[in-house]
């Protein structure tokens, strides 16, 4: 994998001291065909789409309504998927299919527990990176 | 973003981070009009604007993809959707594509390129049904024989009239006439005047196959049913299904393969070789043949049953020579065709020209008569075609014959020859154009003098 994309910002100091970089942009380079204003307009997306979502995820969860989670964390994924969260990527599939087949439910918590601290830290970490 | 070429996306995505990159992506080819739209509703109500191609979010909340398919396909077939899909489910994109999906994609990392790809096939394809469409409308206006058939004589009249009333019905069509008299012209006239005209018109010449092939040509067959058939292919008759299926030189069809025809016929199904599967085809039929078919069925190289299966409405074509004045007519029609065609000025035929060429009788018909006068065109310098620039294929012939010092028995045998080979061995016909009783052309035919090609 490109290193340039393992974090990117356009001032080059991704993740600086936001210990391990947790995102990467090389599928949002490849779709912006080169346009750095679609790139940042993106990232504000993110920043601004995704902490609903997960507070919806989060409800879901606090409700016990299963079906409900395994939607949430379905939208979720391409969003996480896209934005290079690979820390993520197993989990947040665990999330969808134990919601949708509602299995495995005492390891949702957990799991929800851990997409919401990764996704909040990449949120830390796009803000110091993009200058939002 | 307005564009030239107008190819119109909508995106139906609730995700608007996953749906804003996927405009963004698609804007990047200037060919594309992109509307992104989040709830079915919005789209639905934009739905009329009728874009080329939709991608659709098969996990919408609160609807389900499969429905939104189902409208979307119901409201405008021809609409492509591509459903994107976060779900890697097979079941589901089987179901979808059987319903009428384009392509579904997962989301994943390859998601931007296979869409690229996929949008970049359906542009092609669409450009190339326009383009269908579009010679359609051409082959039908070519094949307004009101406009493009040319021909005065009464003969040629009752011919118009006998397409006329082809063209309203189904009726199978048997048509008649000598080599190069225009039998599939005429077929084609019958088919684009007819309300199959938007399904295929086609053709096949049976005596040009050759007969272990003709069976598989007509019926088609599976892979692997015999030495040589690696893969699946469809036979005429399902690809005229819908539209027109012109069997040419019918006359000349293998003995066995007449039953299969004839039950073919009849109950309008047909079994590709290889295969157990009965398929309905709906073909409409017509045959033509330069033969005299009863004759055949007296010889019995021709089944009487199909013989009256075929006959239908029966449409005899006129040879040239019967077809009074129509040879200038036709021959001018030529020469301006010809004309536009190489970007020529408009040339018109001189008084001894015309005369040479209506001294002529025309063997080959229409078909000759095109190409005599093609070649004449060409050979002339000004914009007169004389009788020099006239080339007919009897001048050599007579010139020839002449100049060989036969006996007169010889020359006898050599004109009478000549009319056989060039009237399609019609016995009767050569009697009657050289006054001799049919007997005798029997009879030299019995002796050897003559030989029946």
């Amino acid at each position: 994998m490109d290193n340039n994309n393992k974090v990117d910002a356009s001032n080059n100091s991704a993740g600086a001291g936001q210990g391990e970089p947790l995102y990467d942009l090389s599928m949002v380079r490849a779709v912006s065909g080169g346009d750095e204003s679609f790139i940042k307009k993106m990232i504000q997306l993110f920043v601004e789409t995704v902490p609903p979502s997960l507070d919806d995820l989060k409800e879901a969860e606090g409700q016990q309504q299963w079906e409900r989670v395994g939607k949430a964390a379905h939208k979720l994924k391409s969003t996480i998927d896209s934005m290079g969260i690979s820390s993520l990527k197993d989990d947040i599939r665990a999330v969808e299919a134990n919601g949708k087949h509602q299995q495995n439910i005492e390891a949702i918590p957990a799991l929800i527990q851990k997409v919401d601290k990764i996704v909040n830290a990449c949120i830390v970490q796009l803000k110091a990176d993009f200058s939002l | 973003m307005k564009n030239r070429s107008g190819f119109k996306i909508f995106i139906l995505e609730d995700d608007n981070w996953y749906g804003s990159m996927l405009e963004h992506y698609l804007s990047l080819n200037p060919d594309y009009e992109i509307r992104r739209f989040e709830s079915p509703a919005k789209f639905f109500a934009a739905l009329h604007e009728n874009p080329q191609v939709i991608t659709l979010d098969y996990s919408l909340p609160d609807c389900d993809g499969a429905e939104v398919l189902r409208k979307i396909k119901e409201y405008n077939n021809n609409i492509q959707v591509i459903i994107i899909s976060g779900q890697e489910d097979v079941a589901t994109a089987i179901n979808l594509l059987k319903n009428g999906a384009f392509d579904y994609i997962v989301k994943d990392d390859d998601t931007k390129d296979r869409l690229w790809n996929t949008i970049l096939h359906l542009q092609e394809i669409n450009g190339l049904k326009q383009e269908v469409e579009h010679l359609r409308k051409e082959v039908g206006r070519k094949y307004d024989f009101s406009k493009t058939m040319t021909g005065n004589s009464d003969v040629m009249q009752k011919v118009f009239a006998m397409i006329e009333k082809a063209a309203q019905t189904n009726i199978t069509v048997s048509i008649y006439g000598e080599t190069g008299s225009g039998k599939e012209m005429v077929a084609k006239a019958i088919h684009y005047n007819s309300d199959r005209q938007k399904k295929s018109f086609v053709a096949v010449n049976v005596a040009a196959i050759p007969k272990d092939l003709i069976e598989s040509e007509l019926f088609g067959h599976e892979k692997g049913a015999f030495t040589g058939a690696v893969t699946r292919r469809i036979g005429k008759f399902e690809e005229a299904d819908g539209g027109t299926l012109f069997l040419d030189e019918i006359g000349e069809l293998d003995i066995n393969l007449q039953a299969k025809l004839l039950r073919v016929l009849q109950e309008k199904e047909i079994t590709r070789i290889g295969d157990n599967h009965v398929i309905p085809v709906n073909a409409r039929i017509i045959v033509a043949t330069h033969k005299n078919l009863l004759e055949e069925v007296q010889a019995k190289t021709f089944r009487e049953d199909l013989y009256y299966r075929l006959y239908g409405l029966p449409i005899q074509i006129p040879p040239l020579r019967e077809r009074n004045g129509d040879v200038l007519l036709l021959a001018k029609s030529f020469i301006e065709k010809f004309c536009v065609e190489n970007k020529m000025e408009k040339k018109t035929l001189s008084q001894q020209a015309q005369e040479k060429l209506m001294a002529y009788r025309f063997p080959g018909n229409v078909r000759e008569l095109k190409s005599v006068v093609d070649l004449a065109v060409v050979m002339s310098d000004g914009p007169v075609i004389e009788p020099a620039n006239i080339t007919l294929n009897t001048t050599a012939a007579v010139t020839d014959l002449l100049a060989n010092g036969k006996t007169l028995r010889e020359y006898t045998n050599f004109i009478i020859q000549h009319f056989l080979d060039t009237n399609n061995g019609d016995v009767l016909l050569v009697a009657k154009l050289l006054d001799i009783g049919k007997s005798t052309i029997y009879r030299m035919i019995q002796s050897k003098d003559l030989v029946l090609n």
